[in-house]
Formats: C-alpha cells, sequence, structure tokens
C-alpha cells in the first residue's frame, strides 16, 4: 500500500506520547516520552526549525543533520539507538532511547567507588561502541564522559553525534580542527592540523581512561597551550622521531622540552599502563585503533570486566533534577565546525570540582599533580557534604512527589552508609605511590 | 508499506542474486586492504572474511542497502503508486478549488500564482502560456485556463495527468542539470548524492506536488550539508539565482529540505561507486604492475561511466562496488585501451595466486559477470533526456499541479484559515486559562492579605 509521507510521519508521531519537557536549548528542546505500544520510555528531541538561530538559520541544523545521518546507519548496543524520526509542524523531531546519567556524573560521584574491573568494564564498551562507528567509516568527535550514557541496566552508550562526521573518502578535503571538547582533544589537533582520522577519538578515550582511574580530568585546563604544556608534563615532550611531521603541523611552535616523566599511574597494572600509553601516544600514526586495543591483554587479564548490570549507578541529588540530564542531549557545540567558535570546555556544573581548579596549571612533576589532586578531592568532599543538607531540605520541598522521593530516599539511605566504609580506601586508592596494587 | 521492501531482489532476472550479491563486495574487500592501506570503500574495514556468511556484511547494515534497493519490477510499481496516488489527491484538490472558486469573488491577476512556481526552465517564448485575455480576471483557477483543454471550462476528470512514465522524464532532465550546473564549490560527490536524494524522493511524491526544479534545489542545499560541505542558504540561494535562475525564497528552501528529508525516511547516508573504483585502480595495479599506463586510463574512463550511472536507476538495483565493477569493466573494453578486465577478475577470485579461490565457486563468478553484463548494457544504452519531451512534459504539467500546494488557489487559502482559525481559538483558549490562573492567585493573595492584616 502506498502511504504519503506526511501521513506515515502522523503515523510515527501517534505512536509516541510525549509527556513532560525535560530541558530546552539553543536549538532544541528535549521531552520525556513513552512508546505507547510498549510503555518503553524514550526521549524526543525537537529541533527548533522555524526559529532563527543565534548564527541565523540555514534550514536543519547542520549538527542535527550529521547526528541524524550518523545514528540512522549505526546500530549497537554501546551505541545510542535512534529509534524514529518524523517531522510535524515544521519542526523534526528525533525520538531516541531513554537515557538518564551518564559516566560525568558517575565519575564525579564521590560516594561511588571504582574498582578495575568497573574501569575495564566502562573501557570495553566504549571502545566497542568506537569500533563499531569508525568501522563505519565515521569519526564521532566529542568522546568525553559526558556524552558516554549509562542505561539502566549499566550498558554504556556513546551518543552525540552532532560533530560526526565521515572520514577518509580519499578526497583530502580539509576538516576543522576545532572539534572535540578541549580537554579530549588530540595534540594533532591543538597543533591546527587539518587532515586527520579516527586516531583523535582513540586520544579522547585515552583520556577518559586516564579520568576513570583518576577520577579527576587528566589535561583540563582553558586554554589550548596550557593544555598542550600538561601533555608534554604528563608524557614528555615528544622529539621528531617520536612524531614525524609534528613540526609540519600549522600550529606548531618551539615546544618546551620536559622530559619523559616515571609514569602517571604508577598504581595501575602493567597491561593498563600499556594500553593508556597506546591510545595517549603522540603520532596519531602510532596510536592504536579502537580494533587493536580492543584484543589488548589488558581486557583478557584478572580481573575481568565487571558485567554491566553490576557496574555502580548514579544515585541522582534531586538539587539538580531539572537542569542536569537533559543537557547531555544537546550537541556540546551546535554550529557548523567551519564556522563556530571552539566548543566550549565543559563547565564543571553540579556536583563535582568547579572547571578550573580541578587540576591546577604548572605543577611540574606528577607527584605535584597528584598532591593538588588529592587536595581537590577533599574539596570535592566538602562539596559533596554540602549538597546532602541541600538535598534533605530540598527533599521536604519535593514532598507531594511521595513516591518518586521515597525511592530517591532509598538510593540516598544506601549511598550514605556506603559512604562510611568507602572513605578510607579512597585513601589508598589516591596514595598511588605507597601502595601499588589498590587501583587496579 | 513501501518503505520496507521485505526482499528487494525478489523478482531481478537474476535469481540467486542475494547469494552474490555480496560475493564480489567482499572477496574484493579483502584484497583491497592489502592492496592499500587507503580507505578507499566502505567496505574495506569489513572483519568479515568472504568465508563467513553467518555475520552481516558492513554495507549490508547500511540504510542504502536495507531500505533504498529494489527489484526492477518493484521500483516501477513504485513509481505508478507515486503517480496514480498523486493523480488521485490532485483530482480532489482540484474539484474542492473549483467549487471554492465559484463561490468566491474575482481575484486579480496579480496574486496568481506564486512567481517561483511559475518559472521554469522553459524557454521565454513557451513560458508565457497565450492566454485568452478574457480570461485574465476570471475566478476560475488557473490551471481550467490552460489551452490544453481548450482555454477554461473544463472540469477536474478532463485534465491530461502526467503517466509515471513523463514525470520520470521530467525528473532525469533535472536529474541531468545536477551534474552541468557551474558551480565549482559542488564536488563529485556531493552532486551525486543530490541526485540520488532527488531520485529517492520522488519514489514517494509526485511532481505535481513538487516541481523537480524546486526539490533539485533542496536536494542540493541538503547534499551540501550531508557531504560536508555546508554552505549558507544566501550564498546557495545567490549561487542558485546565478546559475539556473531561480529566485527561490528562503522559508520555501527550508520547507522542501525538510519534505525531502521527510521522504527520504531521514537517511542521509549515501554511498557511490566513486570510492570502489579507486579501490579497485589501486588493487588493479598490485596485479598489473606493468600497465599502470593503461590502468590509469581505464579509471579515468571509468569516472565517466560512473557519471552516466547516476543518471540511470542503478543504484536502487546495485552496490556501489558492483556498479564501480561494471564501469571499469566497460571502460576497459573501450578500443583504444582494450585491456581483460576478466582475466583479472578471474585471477584475482580463482587464480593459483588467488586468496578466494576457496570461497569463489565458479557459479559465483558466472553470476558476477552476468550483474556486471546488466549493469554495462544499462550504462551504454543510457541516452540522455530529450530537453524538448522534457519542456513538453513540463507544460503539460502545468495544467495538472495540485492546486493545494499553491498558496494563492482557493483551495489553500480556505486550509490556511481553517489553521488559523484553529490557531486563535487555542491561542483564546490558552488566554482565558491564563486569565482564570491569574484571578485564582490574586484570590490567594488577597486572602493572605487580608489574613495578614487580621494576624497583626
Amino acid at each position: 500500500m502506498f502511504i504519503e509521507p506526511d501521513e506515515r510521519d502522523h503515523q510515527i508521531r501517534r505512536k509516541y506520547n510525549k509527556t513532560k519537557k525535560i530541558g530546552e536549548g539553543t536549538y532544541a528542546d528535549v521531552f520525556e516520552g513513552t512508546e505507547i505500544a510498549t510503555g518503553r520510555k524514550v526521549a524526543i528531541k525537537k529541533i527548533k526549525l522555524g526559529k532563527s538561530q543565534a548564527g541565523g538559520a540555514n534550514g536543519i541544523e547542520l549538527s542535527a543533520v550529521r547526528e541524524i545521518k550518523a545514528l540512522r546507519e549505526l546500530h549497537h548496543p554501546n551505541v545510542i539507538e535512534l529509534l524514529d524520526c518524523y517531522s510535524y509542524r515544521g519542526n523534526l523531531n528525533l525520538v531516541l532511547e531513554y537515557l538518564d546519567s551518564d559516566l560525568e556524573m558517575i565519575i564525579k560521584d564521590k560516594t561511588v567507588i571504582f574498582e578495575s574491573g568497573h574501569v575495564k568494564s566502562w573501557m570495553l564498551m566504549t571502545l566497542r561502541g568506537l569500533d563499531h562507528i569508525h568501522r563505519n567509516w565515521i569519526i564521532h568527535r566529542d568522546m568525553k564522559p559526558n556524552n558516554l550514557l549509562v542505561a539502566p541496566d549499566g550498558q554504556l552508550k556513546i551518543a552525540d553525534f552532532g560533530l560526526a562526521r565521515d572520514y577518509g573518502d580519499g578526497q583530502e578535503k580539509n576538516m576543522s580542527s576545532q572539534v572535540v571538547t578541549l580537554w579530549y582533544r588530540a595534540p594533532e589537533l591543538i597543533l591546527g592540523a587539518q587532515q586527520y582520522g579516527a586516531a583523535v577519538d582513540i586520544w579522547s578515550v585515552g583520556c577518559i581512561f586516564a579520568e576513570l582511574m583518576l577520577r579527576v580530568p587528566l589535561f583540563a585546563d582553558e586554554s589550548e597551550f596550557v593544555v598542550l604544556d600538561k601533555m608534554f608534563q604528563a608524557l614528555g615532550t615528544p622529539s621528531e622521531e617520536d612524531w614525524p611531521g609534528m613540526s609540519l603541523l600549522p600550529k606548531t611552535f618551539k615546544f618546551k622540552k620536559y622530559p619523559k616523566p616515571p609514569h602517571l599511574f604508577q598504581a595501575a597494572t602493567k597491561a593498563a599502563i600499556e594500553l593508556i600509553d597506546k591510545m595517549l601516544a603522540f603520532d596519531p600514526n602510532k596510536r592504536v585503533t579502537a580494533k587493536e586495543a580492543l584484543s589488548h591483554t589488558y581486557f583478557k587479564a584478572k580481573p575481568f570486566p565487571t558485567h554491566p548490570s553490576k557496574l555502580p549507578k548514579y544515585s541522582r541529588p534531586k538539587s539538580d533534577d531539572k537542569h542536569k540530564i537533559p543537557a547531555r542531549y544537546y550537541s556540546s557545540s551546535e554550529d557548523s565546525v567551519t564556522s563556530s567558535p571552539a566548543p566550549t570546555a565543559p563547565g564543571g556544573s553540579g556536583v563535582g570540582l568547579p572547571a578550573s581548579s580541578s587540576v591546577e596549571p604548572s605543577s611540574s612533576s606528577s607527584s605535584q599533580q597528584l598532591s593538588s589532586v588529592r587536595k581537590n578531592k577533599r574539596k570535592a568532599e566538602d562539596l559533596d557534604s554540602l549538597n546532602e543538607d541541600e538535598e534533605d531540605s530540598e527533599g521536604i520541598r519535593d514532598q507531594y512527589q511521595d513516591q518518586v522521593c521515597q525511592e530517591q530516599r532509598g538510593h540516598d539511605n544506601i549511598s550514605k552508609n556506603r559512604k562510611k566504609r568507602p572513605r578510607k580506601r579512597i585513601a589508598r586508592i589516591l596514595n598511588y605511590s605507597s601502595s601499588p596494587n589498590v587501583s587496579e | 508499506m513501501s518503505q520496507t521492501p521485505a526482499n528487494p531482489l525478489e523478482s531481478t532476472s537474476t535469481s540467486n542474486t542475494t547469494t552474490i550479491n555480496s560475493a564480489p563486495n567482499n572477496a574484493y574487500n579483502t584484497s583491497v586492504t592489502s592492496a592499500t592501506t587507503n580507505p578507499s570503500t566502505i567496505s574495506t574495514t569489513s572483519t568479515i572474511q568472504s568465508s563467513s556468511n553467518s555475520k552481516k556484511q558492513l554495507y549490508e547494515q547500511t540504510s542504502q542497502y536495507r531500505n533504498w534497493r529494489f527489484s526492477k519490477k518493484r521500483l516501477k510499481d513504485l513509481r505508478e503508486q507515486a503517480n496514480k496516488s498523486g493523480v488521485e489527491r490532485v483530482k480532489k484538490n482540484m474539484t474542492e478549488d473549483l467549487k471554492l472558486a465559484e463561490t468566491a469573488p474575482p481575484k486579480s491577476q496579480s496574486s496568481s500564482p506564486i512567481q517561483h512556481y511559475q518559472n521554469s526552465p522553459l524557454p521565454q517564448s513557451l513560458q508565457n502560456s497565450p492566454l485568452p485575455a478574457s480570461l485574465q480576471n476570471s475566478p476560475r483557477p488557473s490551471y481550467t485556463n490552460s489551452p490544453r483543454y481548450g482555454g477554461g471550462g473544463g472540469t477536474p476528470e478532463d485534465v491530461q495527468f502526467l503517466t509515471a512514465d513523463e514525470e520520470l522524464v521530467i525528473c532525469q532532465y533535472y536529474e541531468m542539470i545536477i551534474q552541468q550546473i557551474p558551480a565549482t564549490g559542488f564536488s563529485e560527490q556531493l552532486r551525486a548524492t543530490a541526485i540520488v536524494f532527488m531520485k529517492r524522493f520522488y519514489l514517494r511524491n509526485t511532481v505535481m506536488d513538487y516541481h523537480p526544479k524546486m526539490i533539485m534545489l533542496a536536494s542540493l542545499f541538503l547534499a551540501a550539508k550531508c557531504e560536508n560541505s555546508t554552505i549558507g542558504h544566501e550564498e546557495f540561494r545567490a549561487l542558485m539565482k546565478k546559475t539556473s535562475r531561480v529566485d527561490l525564497a528562503k522559508e520555501t528552501l527550508f520547507q522542501l529540505e525538510l519534505a525531502l528529508s521527510q521522504s527520504m525516511n531521514y537517511e542521509y547516508a549515501v554511498h557511490h561507486p566513486h570510492k570502489s573504483a579507486y579501490g579497485l585502480y589501486l588493487d588493479m595495479q598490485s596485479y598489473y604492475s606493468k600497465d599502470i599506463k593503461k590502468i590509469q586510463k581505464i579509471y579515468e574512463k571509468s569516472k565517466e561511466h560512473i557519471k552516466q550511472s547516476l543518471l540511470t536507476d542503478l543504484t536502487f538495483f546495485y552496490q556501489p562496488s558492483q556498479i564501480a565493477m561494471g564501469c571499469m569493466r566497460l571502460a576497459s573494453r573501450s578500443p583504444k585501451i582494450a585491456f581483460d578486465f576478466d582475466a583479472y577478475i578471474r585471477e584475482k577470485f580463482s587464480g593459483a595466486q588467488s586468496k578466494h579461490s576457496k570461497d569463489v565457486s565458479e557459479q559465483q563468478l558466472k553470476d558476477l559477470f552476468e550483474i556486471l553484463d546488466d549493469i554495462e548494457k544499462t550504462i551504454e544504452s543510457y541516452t540522455p533526456v530529450d530537453k524538448k519531451k522534457a519542456q513538453e512534459y513540463d507544460l503539460k504539467l502545468r495544467s495538472c499541479k495540485n492546486p493545494a500546494k499553491d498558496p494563492t488557489s482557493y483551495i489553500s487559502q480556505k486550509r490556511k484559515a481553517i489553521e488559523k482559525e484553529e490557531r486563535e481559538a487555542k491561542r483564546l483558549k490558552k488566554q482565558a486559562a491564563n486569565k482564570a490562573y491569574q484571578e485564582e492567585l490574586e484570590l490567594v493573595f488577597l486572602n493572605q492579605d487580608n489574613s495578614f492584616k487580621s494576624e497583626h
């Protein structure tokens, strides 16, 4: 039977029920909804086309085109699923899987203790998803913990394809180097490379790997060159031998020479260190691919990756109920890559640390860096206890949501109980040099 | 449903296509990877070797393979269905429009059919259809004025509608134009994508609803976004004004872009033969290192054939890598080159050195050659659309356009009015609700105020 396109879109629209708005952004509103037939929760991202945007309307937003183009082709347990698309009254609607937490939230939730099996499991899922993306000749270009969503069953899903594009098309067209959130941006991008490939995503994953072990972003700063400096401090300034062609990149300059320091993650196992080194190789050609990383001994060695269902979950503090959830459905940089300014560094909103203070700049050795990390850890814990107080008062205000509230309280109690035990272990994990085998 | 053909290849001439379909692609994958590190085809990355048929090929997971692959018969049916339902819809709308016209007061000519729908690529002489002056201010919709049925007075039943084949000719004409538009910023790939977008659009729509010229522009605009060459609408519209003399309103462009996306099922990723041809070019060099000059010629020539293939329906029948191989084979046959392409394929798939000899049977090779033969035949028999014919059908199209898509027609004005009314009603309702809420709020504050006073 022949169905008119308009009619088909109406049919799709009627499959879902929009329940409430959970977020608003410059180019999209996000709604919570359900698939009527199954009762499955979904997120509906309504892309505003009629309203003119800051950069001037240009029809369907480029990042929306990119996201749809990529997600229509990608079907993998570790990639967010685009269930449907429809247009209604001149607006474009994307129906996505509903996922209510992300890895950033879990990393920042200091009540959660990461065991090495957890880290391994998250890395495994990230790399599996990324391998699928790369296999399809797509690069994500915005890998960061905030874009790794976590499903209720523990599965990790790569989301936000607003910057994704296909690569390796043989046309050798120049690409923008102003991609990927700065903290996770590969060195070749910071140096202005316009020809690059899947390796930029791997660098980001390497940063995420480190962040899962350290619980703070590895190379965090607001300036490109401080970030670069931090890389050199932590990994040693690369020589022309380490990275042939480095000096030919557009924004290259005479770097300050740092010697290769003793390893950053002394507490980790040999396999983990080897893998992280391969991901954070300065030369993109020497960096591992997602596929190679998946067959690395790290994933075969004990302890085995934790089953997704047994991974720690994020228990949501009520105070940022409204603002936190939807944010992840937006693209971090909405505009066209070529015309837009650099994607802004993620603001350290919510529970964790303020962005700029997470790692203090210009600590010349890794041990110094770690001490500052430790200091910040403590700060974060103080912040946490502050938040706890807030939660309680908030709880009273929210009494009418009794059911939700009760559930939440249940969570809170659990996490409070949990909190007492692990404090000591946090200290141990942070004390890298003295107890080498704790974090792995 | 039309968008998910169950087994799109069920009725092609080659009966067991599904099995061989993956064979050439497969075998070809591995060889390309071995020849070069360049990512030359989408399937090069496939980790599955040709022996494993259990797991799906990477290309088989693409939307192009899943949803945009049809048998020849199915494609014809789809086009006929789109045409048939279009004709019914237009007839219905015309009848309604006529009814409205009879009751409506005469409207002035200046407001009739908007400029850009009227602006067709026809030569000036044809553009001003000979309208009798007496009819210029007639309240009757413009299509009944068409000279086709005696210049007025006809009913929708008298209208001569375009057939599916005639529609196709007009579309193909504009697809050809896409390749010819003199804009250096549009890469070969971008144009190819725009052509495929247009083809997909008209499987579900009819030219009576959307003029192909408009869809051509929307396709180019959207393809630019999809192929990483985004262009601002102002620049794009200026370019189109210069190159194809269409002054397109911004809103119309955006509207059409959305309609186009909708009809394509929001599937923006399109795969073309170009990359596969490049991969074959590299692979052949590794087999015949002495003939590199010849192979270079074959590759150059094959590009022309690929361009032609885009203007046929091959994209709906075969995989990009198969089309590329067909184009290379055809190119190597040209008398100036005379290269034995079949020998290369045999060497590759069943030669002594071949890695695939175990996996590729003689029957599969035979099937492959059959596919290639069909591709080559289609390309060889391709003839550019006759411009005169396209113009003739375009003229015919003027009398059978859907009045609901013409913003000045009675029917669309009525629809607009109804919509406006609905919006107004909704607004009033919201206003009333707001007012009631405000009053209630005031009451609460008033009470509070009173209680506050009484307490102190």
